[in-house]
């Protein structure tokens, strides 16, 4: 293969490659040079016009979501389409959705980076970040969900003079406080702890009041080799301290669910369906934002179609897992005998909201299974409405969990239906308007693509190269 | 709660007030200048505290009920005070005691010791507390639209009367149970000269009854029944335990023959076209249009009369063309013959032939002075027709010189109320006395403005041989006089207060001593005293047998034309929740959901499931019912069991040109026919579909139990309960020592007839927020007491099954683990508590019940009204906006007893009565400690159940199972136990 004729836009499938051959990750034909300056480019440019287009959108749809939750605040839950049956509804939804998209981060950057898949370090900066406002919005739910949210501190176990008053240990809700929580501060971290060398080369590079904030943001970093040393084992200790964390945070929101009585949640199988619907979910958001960075941010040298192609084999994988999932919940409801677990199934998929439940299969099953085609892998358009459907799908699963289990539960004197008003679908709106500006601010302060860990891809690339020739 | 010698009800008696009382105090006490400036620090704070109370009572001097300012010994301020009295909402006049704290009531409870009513108090009785504290109350009284004083009300008045010129006074009222109002009423007309005509807008059809009765016992009262006495009860079309005559009364009556044990199972065959209580209560249900009821009852007078010796004139009385149910009346006419003297048939109707016909079954199978007693009539029922068929022509003649309207609102429900305005402008003087701004009270130049009847004195017999007294709960709260005080200030009596005029006519005619001893052991109990002579009855003229039967036969010959196919029966009835609509501004009320459509303040128009479908109508489709000319409109509800040829339309709702605040659904179906009377039968009717829709306010929507194990019918009351058993599982809590109490309730579901006391005791007593029909529809009602409607087997003719829902106090209650900050959690005596200040409002909890009992507060829904809020409670928390609120099993009333016991140093609690309980006229719910003797045997009777059992939370409510007596060869309730629609 001749490095210096290849271009990105002349990728194509990898069994076009010779055999023995492997398709680079990033273009090869970079120096170190002009990773650098590509990649601070956004930071340390002007934003142009695509870039202040989104900001504004996401700006005024933030101020519009916002704008409902303090109506929300003011007014009282009752603004919901809520009602006695059905006590949550757009609320949890949102909330186990962005948990659910905040999943691929920790997972990309901890578990494939012990897994070893070099394929990460492009996508892995800017899933992490998504990680990050993921959770911001996600806890932004349980918060505002509340009917006096302004006593939220009460979810948190710390000493007063309340008397005896403490939080219930056995209330799913708390473990989710400590959870979410905890989750929040180790990916927090790790983000950062993976920022320090790029904001010590953005520090380098900047004059006035952008050296200091950046030197006071690269923490001292000097560069040498026991600080790389350092840096390495720091991180690969926070991986290993993130990695059960992937698995718990979904874990226990599933337990939100699995430790109640009412069927359709009473059910043992949600723990890891709840962690593979979060792989699935999560890598489709970071698919569908990374498609859009790189086109905005000009990164396709360094965010190429070979990444795509893994993310799309693991969308597959992952939906099959969760189609596997909505499989064995109808099977274990038929098999149980119990009355009311097989009514809960029937009702979702032949009730009222019954095409909900086809849209959810639609979107999750289906979808996916484009993605066995090479070429779908590698096209943009068919990712890109791939991983939108999915995010939607994955939207209704959580819809379907929470609302169509408790509309219509053991007594049907209480049966009933839930509507969302314009004020939840706002608000559902809004919090995308969060992520979308704290995603739009990051790209702007931190090289949403990991400088070091390209240039260490792009130095393995080519100690491999040299090797197999 | 307490127990007798307790002395558990005061009195509110001029003698009793405290010598400090603001009775005895100067109007004013304001210092004049010289004093003022002579003040010292002492004497200043002397005044100003003397002139804040003084401040706080600024009132007119204070003769008769006041709230205590200055306590006397026994009133101590946070401790309720109980007055005995009589409900006045409606003629049946039932026993009352008025719980009242720091000099105002908040609650109204049944008086246990009253001889008919025996301590239930049904919805809309207790709903008239609601109605004292009505911000839209008059306040004063008012002369041609303008605020008057009462001096110049009685000058115009005594004016107007002395003009008459030899044209009548007319006094139109509903029925009056109070002989001394009656004596009041009577004085009145003696001075002036004139009629009273009684009218009761509420009544289904007694009139064709009351003929009936004249003709056969010789006086136009209708016999009292005595269903405890029959082990057979039949029943046409009258409403006997939802909104009939004396719904608590024969409730009581009905459910404790159901539960006496020694004796067989009381039979109950009803015979209807629109699903009533009654019906839904009934063991057999046959279903009859108007018409087809009276063939039902000539053909079983035939039978019967055949078998009956000397009756065979009866025997030969034509049969009309529709006697449909050949085989089911040959049945039945042997059972009535095999239950002589056992046995009792009632009719509503206005059908004189049908009237006529029962009355006639009952003397021949030698059922009078058993299951019913001609001697001992029942007085609460005295309207008739001819009376109103009088005065409605001598108002459009102009020959009526006067008119008083206490209380009624023609002009609101009589349907032509352009005509009888115009009519009503050219009588000389028109008075109403009323509580609220009504249509009429809005035509009349003077209006009284009224008391509610807790700020008044009173008396009351609704039947004979039964007297009880009134008396106020509280100080009148605005410028408003007694209707007896008005009555007697313009009769010119030497007496003029109600408690003087009621006092003097107790002691010289009722009170056996005419000393103040007796009268005030008579107002401590609010009952007469055994032996006290009691109203005089009308005469009876001795009856005619041959003029009876004669009457019979020339009324069977008038019969009504044939209906066409196409027309509809339209039967226009009253809703146990509103009735006749008087008290539809009061929002406990119009919360409160009809128990068969499960509607809520609104009225619907109520469709058998074939006539639906041939109509194209499904559920809050607006159809248009016209009647001749008149037509109203109505959101549709289907409702299994409706007869399909027969619409059923409630009257209570709407009302035109009332300004009611409340109003949601101005319907106002009694407008419908031309008669003046409410609820009438066998209408014909055109129905037809409109295109427009409603979101019905529906607390239930879906009317099958769908096979689960939740409510049941069993054939006999020994019988055991299939399919509720409870999982022996293993249990993963640690186990509790238990402690005593352990409370426990039992609801006999034999007994609940769904009549929906409980709900607004519940309302009452636990300050539940009202939440208005947007919200009702948005399934966010606040009621902790519902009560479940199931219908089971098939639509065309179901069993229909109630099932009061409230939180059952789980042992192992999901609410409590799920809960983040453990706002609700587990009581040593079993109770599974919310600590409403704890609560963050994440609704975990709501989502987590099986029951679905818990109600959340979506918003700020208490009133804001400072008059509304008095109804408030002082004992239970008003729940905040964004909190999680359920029932406690009246937690406050537990925690009284308690402290009762602490008190007196005992170790056992005295009794405790929730307040659904008490009210429950059918005494249905049992409550105590589940060990106790009481409850342990309910708890594990053949007919014992719980809902839900197999979920495993162990809930401390047990079901008994309801049971349903069918005839031989028909199928037995198993089939359909538990089951679907």
């Amino acid at each position: 293969m001749s490095a210096s004729a290849w271009t990105p836009d002349r990728l194509g499938p990898a069994e076009l490659w010779p055999p023995g051959e492997r398709e680079p990750l990033v273009s090869d034909s970079l120096d170190h040079g002009e990773v650098t300056r590509a990649l601070v480019a956004p930071v340390e440019g002007r934003p142009g016009k695509g870039w202040w287009i989104a900001f504004v959108t996401a700006v005024t749809v933030l101020v519009m979501g916002f704008s409902l939750i303090g109506w929300t605040v003011y007014k009282g839950i009752g603004t919901w389409g809520l009602n006695r049956t059905v006590g949550w509804g757009y609320d949890i939804t949102n909330f186990v959705f962005w948990v659910g998209i905040g999943h691929a981060g920790t997972l990309i950057s901890a578990i494939l980076l012990l897994l070893r898949q070099q394929w990460r370090t492009s996508i892995a900066r800017a899933a992490e970040g998504m990680t990050i406002f993921a959770v911001c919005c996600a806890g932004l739910f349980p918060l505002i969900h509340m009917g006096r949210p302004w006593l939220a501190f009460w979810m948190f176990p710390y000493p007063n003079s309340r008397g005896s008053l403490w939080v219930n240990y056995r209330s799913p809700l708390v473990w989710d406080v400590f959870a979410i929580s905890t989750y929040l501060t180790v990916s927090l971290l790790f983000w950062y702890l993976g920022l320090v060398p790029d904001f010590a080369t953005l520090r380098d590079r900047a004059r006035g009041w952008r050296q200091k904030l950046y030197g006071w943001l690269s923490l001292g970093w000097d560069g040498s080799a026991r600080t790389w040393q350092r840096y390495e084992k720091a991180c690969l200790l926070l991986a290993g301290l993130a990695t059960p964390l992937v698995v718990s945070v979904h874990t226990i929101v599933s337990f939100d669910f699995a430790t109640s009585v009412i069927p359709g949640w009473h059910t043992t199988i949600f723990p890891p369906y709840f962690v593979a619907g979060a792989v699935f979910s999560g890598f489709a958001m970071v698919m569908t934002l990374v498609l859009l960075t790189r086109r905005l941010l000009h990164l396709e040298r360094f965010i190429t179609m070979r990444h795509f192609d893994f993310m799309a084999k693991v969308l597959i994988t992952t939906g099959l897992m969760v189609g596997l999932a909505y499989a064995t919940e109808l099977f274990i409801a038929w098999y149980s005998g119990s009355r009311y677990e097989r009514f809960t199934f029937w009702n979702r998929a032949f009730g009222p909201y019954a095409w909900a439940y086809w849209l959810m299969v639609f979107c999750n099953v289906v979808v996916p299974q484009v993605f066995w085609s090479a070429r779908a892998r590698r096209s943009e358009l068919v990712l890109f409405i791939a991983s939108i459907f999915v995010n939607i799908g994955m939207w209704f699963e959580r819809f379907n969990i929470v609302v169509i289990s408790l509309h219509r539960d053991y007594l049907p004197s209480s049966w009933s239906h839930y509507t969302p008003t314009l004020v939840e679908v706002g608000i559902l709106i809004g919090s995308f308007g969060l992520f979308f500006t704290l995603f739009l601010l990051f790209v702007r302060v931190a090289p949403v693509v990991a400088l070091h860990e390209i240039k260490h891809t792009l130095a393995l690339q080519k100690e491999g190269a040299h090797g197999t020739h | 709660m307490a127990t007798p010698d307790e002395r558990p009800w005061m009195e509110l008696d001029e003698s009793q007030a405290h010598p400090l009382a603001p009775a005895a105090a100067p109007e004013r006490a304001e210092p004049t200048e010289s004093d003022a400036l002579a003040l010292r620090r002492r004497s200043f704070l002397t005044l100003a505290g003397i002139s804040a109370s003084l401040a706080a009572c600024e009132r007119l001097p204070v003769r008769h009920a006041l709230p205590y300012v200055v306590a006397p010994e026994e009133i101590t301020p946070g401790v309720a005070t109980h007055y005995a009295s009589t409900c006045q909402a409606c003629p049946a006049a039932c026993g009352l005691v008025a719980t009242v704290r720091d000099g105002r009531p908040v609650k109204l409870e049944g008086h246990p010791e009253h001889p008919l009513s025996g301590g239930g108090l049904c919805a809309f009785g207790q709903g008239d507390l609601r109605a004292l504290y009505d911000a839209g109350r008059l306040r004063e009284p008012a002369i041609d639209g303008q605020a008057a004083s009462w001096e110049d009300v009685d000058r115009r008045v005594a004016a107007g009367l002395a003009e008459l010129g030899g044209r009548p006074l007319v006094v139109l009222s509903r029925t009056v149970t109070s002989p001394t109002l009656r004596s009041a009423i009577d004085g009145l007309l003696a001075r002036w000269g004139g009629r009273l005509v009684e009218l009761d807008p509420d009544a289904e059809p007694a009139s064709a009854a009351l003929e009936a009765a004249e003709i056969l016992h010789g006086r136009p009262l209708l016999p009292a029944l005595e269903i405890g006495a029959a082990d057979l009860l039949v029943t046409f079309a009258t409403d006997l335990l939802g909104a009939g005559p004396e719904p608590v009364v024969h409730t009581a009556q009905w459910a404790a023959r159901r539960r006496a044990a020694a004796r067989p199972p009381l039979r109950h065959v009803h015979v209807e076209g629109s699903l009533s209580l009654t019906g839904a209560n009934a063991d057999e249900r046959w279903l009859a249009t108007a018409a087809e009821r009276r063939g039902i009852a000539l053909a079983l007078l035939r039978k019967v009369a055949a078998a009956s010796p000397g009756a065979e004139a009866l025997a030969a009385i034509d049969l009309p063309a529709a006697a449909p149910h050949a085989a089911r009346v040959d049945a039945l006419a042997k059972e009535l013959l095999a239950a002589r003297g056992r046995s009792l048939v009632v009719t509503a109707t206005e059908d004189l032939a049908e009237a006529l016909a029962v009355g006639w079954i009952n003397r021949l199978l030698g059922n009078e002075g058993h299951t019913l007693d001609p001697e001992r009539p029942s007085l609460v029922r005295r309207g008739l027709d001819r009376d109103l068929a009088w005065l409605r022509g001598a108002l459009a003649r102009g020959e009526v010189g006067a008119l008083l309207v206490l209380g009624l609102d023609p002009l609101d429900q009589w349907p032509d109320a352009d005509a009888i305005r115009k009519a009503l402008a050219r009588v000389p003087l028109t008075i109403a006395v009323t509580d609220r701004p009504t249509a009429t009270a809005s035509a009349c130049q003077v209006v009284a403005a009224a008391h509610h009847p807790l700020e008044c004195w009173s008396d009351a017999s609704p039947r004979a041989g039964v007297l009880s007294l009134a008396q106020p709960a509280v100080r009148p709260l605005f410028a408003t006089r007694a209707p007896l005080a008005s009555l007697l200030a313009w009769s010119g009596a030497p007496l003029r207060e109600d408690r003087e005029f009621l006092a003097e006519r107790w002691k010289r005619e009722v009170l056996p001593a005419a000393d103040a001893a007796a009268w005030r052991t008579a107002v401590r109990r609010g009952l007469a005293p055994e032996g006290a002579a009691v109203a005089a009855l009308p005469a009876a003229r001795p009856s005619d047998a041959v003029a009876a039967v004669a009457a019979l036969r020339a009324a069977v010959a008038t019969s009504a034309a044939a209906r066409p196919a196409d027309v509809l029966e339209a039967e226009l009835i009253a809703e146990v929740a509103l009735r006749d609509g008087s008290r539809s501004h009061v929002p406990w009320l119009r919360e409160l959901p009809d128990p068969l459509t499960r509607a809520a303040w609104s009225a619907c128009a109520r469709l058998a499931p074939e006539t639906a479908r041939s109509l194209g109508v499904a559920d809050g489709d607006i159809v248009r019912v016209s009647v001749g000319a008149r037509s109203v409109e109505m959101a549709a509800r289907v409702l299994p069991g409706q007869h399909p040829r027969v619409i059923g339309l409630p009257v209570g709702y709407g009302g035109r040109g009332s300004g009611d605040p409340v109003e949601w659904n101005a319907t106002r179906a009694a407008s419908l026919d031309g008669s003046g009377r409410a609820l009438r039968r066998g209408l014909s009717a055109r129905v037809e579909r409109t295109d427009r829709r409603e979101r019905l306010p529906l607390v239930q929507r879906h009317a099958s139990s769908e096979g689960r194990p939740i409510v049941f019918q069993v054939a006999g009351a020994d019988e055991a309960v299939h399919g509720a058993h409870v999982p022996e599982g293993r249990d993963l809590w640690p186990a509790r020592e238990p402690t005593k109490p352990q409370w426990h309730m039992v609801l006999d579901l034999d007994a609940c007839t769904g009549c929906s006391a409980c709900v607004v005791a519940c309302q009452a007593e636990n300050n539940i927020a009202v939440v208005g029909a947007d919200e009702i529809a948005r399934n966010r009602g606040m009621h902790w007491l519902r009560i479940d409607r199931y219908f089971v087997g098939s639509p065309d003719e179901p069993d229909v099954l109630f099932e009061p829902m409230m939180c059952s106090q789980c042992d192992h209650a999901p609410c409590e683990t799920v809960c983040p900050v453990a706002a609700t959690v587990h009581s040593e005596d079993g109770l599974n508590q919310q600590v409403y200040n704890r609560c963050v409002g994440t609704r975990y909890c709501a989502n987590n019940c099986p029951y679905k009992v818990r109600a959340f507060n979506w918003f700020d829904n208490q009133p804001s009204e400072p008059v509304a809020r008095m109804v408030l409670n002082p004992d239970v928390t008003v729940r905040a906006r964004g909190v999680m609120e359920k029932c406690t099993f009246c937690v406050q009333r537990i925690q009284a007893a308690r402290i009762a016991a602490r008190a007196a140093g005992t170790a056992d609690l005295p009794e405790v009565q929730t307040a659904c309980q008490q009210s429950c006229p059918a005494r249905a719910i049992h409550f105590g400690d589940g060990a106790s003797e009481s409850i342990a045997s309910r708890r594990h009777a053949p007919r014992a159940f719980q809902a839900l059992a197999d979920v495993g939370v162990r809930p401390s409510i047990t079901y008994l199972a309801r049971v349903r007596t069918r005839a031989a060869g028909a199928p037995s309730p198993h089939d359909s136990q538990g089951g679907h629609s």
